[in-house]
C-alpha cells in the first residue's frame, strides 16, 4: 500500500520526476563510469607485462620509458646501441632478454621488432605466454605476426602480404614498398598492446631500412634498439643488476622494475584520479539537492493530500517516511538506468579502449566498488531526502489548524 | 475520569458518542471555540447549522482527535482523546471515524478501490474490505466498474459517494461529514442525502453534518446551529 501510494503520486508528478531522475542518473553514470574505468585501467596495465624483471632503455623518466616500452603510448627519445644490448645480455644475472625495436607503423598499429625469444619468454596477465591462434613464429626475413586486433580489423589471414610505413602516422609518406611483408601467424588475443602490435625479426627491421638489395641476412645485424626487457636468473639480484645497468659506462642506460614504475605512474595520477572523483561526488551531491529541492516544492501543492490522509488515519511518520520513498524509489530508478546506460555504453565503447590504449575494459559492473557506490548514493537520497521528509512531518502535524 | 454526581451526563450501559464540558479551543490568545455542555447520544443524526468561521472545522478537528482542547473536557466513544499519544489518536480516527469533506476526499491519483483500501489499511483491517466493498458501492449507486477508475476521473457526485464508503469501510461509529454537498447541484445533493441516510440505516453509525444550506436540515430529526453551540463568539462581540 505504502509503495503504491508512493509510485503513484510520483507518477502524477512525471515531468519533475523524469528530469529529477535524468540529472541523478547523469550523476551516478558519471560516478560509477569514472570508477570503472579506473579499475579497469589499473588492471589493465598491471596485466600487460609479467615475469620480467626489469625494462632496460636510453635515459629519460622512469614512467616514459615504462609507456613507450610496454604500453607503446608516446615515442622514445633516444636509442640504445647493439652494443650495449649484447652486453646487458652478457650479463651472468641475466637469465633472457627480449629486444625491442619500435618505430615503424601499418595503418596505424605499430610494428615491433623482436627476436624469437618473444614467442617463449613474454609473459602477460597471470605470467601467462603469448599463445599463436594460427600459423608459427617469424623465422626468415620479411614474415610478420600479427596482434589479434590488428587481423581482426584490417582482415588479414595467414599468407597475405602487406606493406609497413615508416613512422608511426597512419598515414606516411614513407612507405617500404619495396619490401612487403607475408603474414606467417596471428596471436591469440590477449586483452594487452601486444593485440596491436605487428611483429618482425630485427633482421627485417633493419632490411627494409636498407637501400638497394635486399643483404645477406647474417649482414642483418640492428644498429640501435628501442629497449630491452630482461629476466634474471634471480629476483634477488635485481636492484643490483639495475645499478650495474644504470651506471653503465658506454652510454646512458637506465633499468627500471616495471611493477615499483607502474606504482609510481598511479601515485602520480593519484591526485588527477581523486579530483575527478571529488567532481563527480559533487555533482551527485548537486542533483541530490535537486531532488530534495523537488519533493519540497510538492509538498505545498500537497497539503490538501497531506490533510485527507492524516483524517484518514494515517501518522505524521507516515506522511514523512512516504516523502524519504519517493525520493528512493526516484534514486532507485536513477541507478538503474545509470547501470543500464554504463553497462550498454562499455559494451559499445570496449572497441574504442581497446584500439585507443589497448585496454581491455569489462561491461561487468557488478563489483563490489560499484556496489560501495551505490550504497553512498542511497546514503546520500536517504540524508538530503531527510529534509522534505521532515517537512512534510511537521506541515502533517500541524496541517489540521488549516483545516 | 470521574463525573460530579450532580452531573450526569449519561447512563453507563450506553455510553454517548460523545460529551464535552467546558470545552476551548484557543489559537494564540483567541478563543475559537467555547462549548459549555454537549451530550450526543449513540446513533443520532444531527444536522448542525454553522456558516465558515463559526467554529464548526475545530469542533470537528478536535472531535476526530487531529486538534487537542486547550481547556475542557471531551470525551469520544467513551475515550479521553487529549490523553492518548499522536499515534494512537491516528489509529483511533481510523479505526472508529469516517470522515468526509466538501472535496478533496479521495487522493487523484489512485483507483476508487485503492483510495478505500488506503482507508482500511490504516485501520489495519482489510477483512471487511474484501467482502463488503462491492455491497456498499451498491449501496451507494457507484457501479463496480468504477472501483477500478482513477479517483480523479469520477464526478463530483460520485467522488462524494466514494468518500462516504470511504468513511464507512471501517463501520466506524461516528461519522463526521462537513459541507458534503456544497459542490453537488440541487438533483445530486438530494440524491446524495438519501444514498448517506439509507446506508446509515444499515449500519447504525452516529452522524455528525455540518452544513449551512438549511435546505438539507428537514431530513434530519436533530438540528442545531453552531452560533447557539459555541460561546466564543458571544463573549468576544
Amino acid at each position: 500500500m505504502f509503495w503504491q501510494v508512493a509510485w503513484r503520486s510520483l507518477a502524477q508528478r512525471k515531468a519533475s520526476v523524469l528530469l529529477t531522475v535524468a540529472a541523478l542518473t547523469v550523476s551516478v553514470l558519471v560516478l560509477v563510469g569514472i570508477e570503472h574505468l579506473r579499475q579497469n585501467a589499473r588492471t589493465g596495465f598491471a596485466r600487460t607485462v609479467a615475469g620480467t624483471d626489469l625494462i632496460v632503455g636510453a635515459r629519460t623518466g622512469d614512467i616514459n620509458l615504462l609507456l613507450y616500452a610496454v604500453f607503446r603510448l608516446g615515442n622514445a627519445s633516444n636509442n640504445i646501441s647493439w652494443r650495449s644490448y649484447q652486453e646487458i645480455a652478457a650479463l651472468p644475472d641475466v637469465a633472457w632478454t627480449i629486444p625491442l625495436s619500435l618505430g615503424d607503423s601499418h595503418r596505424g598499429y605499430k610494428v615491433l621488432a623482436t627476436n624469437p625469444d618473444y614467442f617463449t619468454r613474454f609473459r602477460y596477465g597471470a605470467d601467462q605466454p603469448l599463445v599463436l591462434a594460427q600459423g608459427r613464429p617469424f623465422e626468415g626475413l620479411l614474415e610478420v605476426v600479427l596482434g589479434a586486433e590488428v587481423a581482426r580489423r584490417l582482415g588479414y589471414q595467414i599468407g597475405d602480404q602487406l606493406v609497413l610505413a615508416h613512422g608511426a602516422a597512419s598515414t606516411s609518406f614513407t612507405q617500404h614498398d619495396a619490401h612487403p611483408f607475408q603474414v606467417v601467424g596471428i596471436f591469440a588475443p590477449t586483452g594487452t598492446p601486444v593485440d596491436q602490435a605487428l611483429h618482425i625479426s630485427l633482421e627485417s627491421m633493419e632490411a627494409i631500412h636498407s637501400q638497394g638489395e635486399l643483404p645477406a641476412l647474417d649482414r642483418l645485424q640492428p644498429r640501435t634498439i628501442t629497449a630491452v626487457m630482461v629476466g634474471l636468473n634471480s629476483r634477488i639480484k635485481v636492484f643490483q643488476v639495475q645499478r650495474q645497468i644504470n651506471q653503465y659506462r658506454g652510454e646512458p642506460l637506465q633499468a627500471i622494475l616495471p611493477g615499483v614504475t607502474l606504482t609510481q605512474l598511479w601515485s602520480t595520477l593519484a591526485i588527477m584520479e581523486k579530483t575527478l572523483r571529488a567532481i563527480s561526488a559533487l555533482v551527485l551531491v548537486a542533483a541530490l539537492f535537486g531532488m530534495a529541492a523537488m519533493l519540497l516544492a510538492s509538498l505545498r501543492e500537497r497539503r490538501r493530500e497531506m490533510l485527507l490522509l492524516r483524517t484518514i488515519g494515517a501518522s505524521p511518520l507516515f506522511i514523512g517516511a512516504l516523502l524519504q520513498l519517493e525520493g528512493l524509489v526516484m534514486t532507485g530508478l536513477a541507478v538503474a538506468l545509470a547501470l543500464g546506460i554504463a553497462a550498454t555504453g562499455l559494451s559499445l565503447g570496449a572497441e574504442f579502449w581497446l584500439a585507443k590504449f589497448g585496454l581491455q575494459i569489462s561491461a561487468n559492473l557488478f563489483h563490489s566498488a560499484t556496489g560501495e557506490i551505490v550504497l553512498y548514493v542511497f546514503a546520500g537520497a536517504l540524508v538530503v531526502g531527510a529534509l522534505p521528509a521532515l517537512s512534510a512531518y511537521r506541515i502533517s502535524r500541524s496541517v489540521p489548524s488549516g483545516l | 475520569m470521574t463525573l460530579s454526581p450532580d452531573f450526569p451526563l449519561h447512563n453507563r450501559a450506553e455510553p454517548p458518542a460523545f460529551w464535552c464540558r467546558d470545552l476551548h479551543f484557543s489559537y494564540a490568545d483567541k478563543t475559537v471555540l467555547h462549548i459549555a455542555q454537549w451530550q450526543v447520544a449513540r446513533g443520532e443524526r444531527i444536522f448542525l447549522r454553522g456558516a465558515s468561521g463559526s467554529g464548526k472545522s475545530t469542533l470537528l478537528s478536535l472531535l476526530c482527535g487531529m486538534l487537542k482542547p486547550t481547556g475542557g473536557e471531551l470525551r469520544v466513544l467513551d475515550c479521553d482523546l487529549a490523553g492518548m499519544s499522536g499515534y494512537a489518536r491516528d489509529r483511533f480516527r481510523a479505526r472508529h471515524m469516517g470522515v468526509v469533506f466538501q472535496q478533496f476526499n479521495l487522493i487523484p491519483c489512485l483507483s476508487v478501490r485503492d483510495n478505500i483500501r488506503l482507508a482500511a489499511h490504516f485501520a489495519g483491517e482489510t477483512a471487511f474490505l474484501k467482502t463488503h466493498l462491492a455491497e456498499l458501492a451498491e449501496q451507494l449507486n457507484l457501479a463496480s466498474a468504477l472501483l477500478d477508475r482513477k479517483a480523479a476521473e469520477l464526478s463530483i457526485g460520485q467522488q462524494q459517494r466514494v468518500a462516504v464508503m470511504r468513511a464507512l469501510i471501517n463501520r466506524p461509529e461516528l461519522l463526521l461529514v462537513d459541507e458534503p454537498t456544497s459542490a453537488l447541484d440541487q438533483d445530486n445533493r438530494d440524491a446524495f442525502i438519501d444514498v448517506l441516510m439509507t446506508t446509515l440505516d444499515s449500519c447504525g453509525a452516529t452522524l455528525l453534518f455540518v452544513s449551512h444550506d438549511q435546505t438539507l436540515a428537514g431530513h434530519f430529526p436533530l438540528q442545531l446551529s453552531m452560533a447557539e453551540l459555541n460561546q466564543a463568539d458571544r463573549r468576544s462581540s
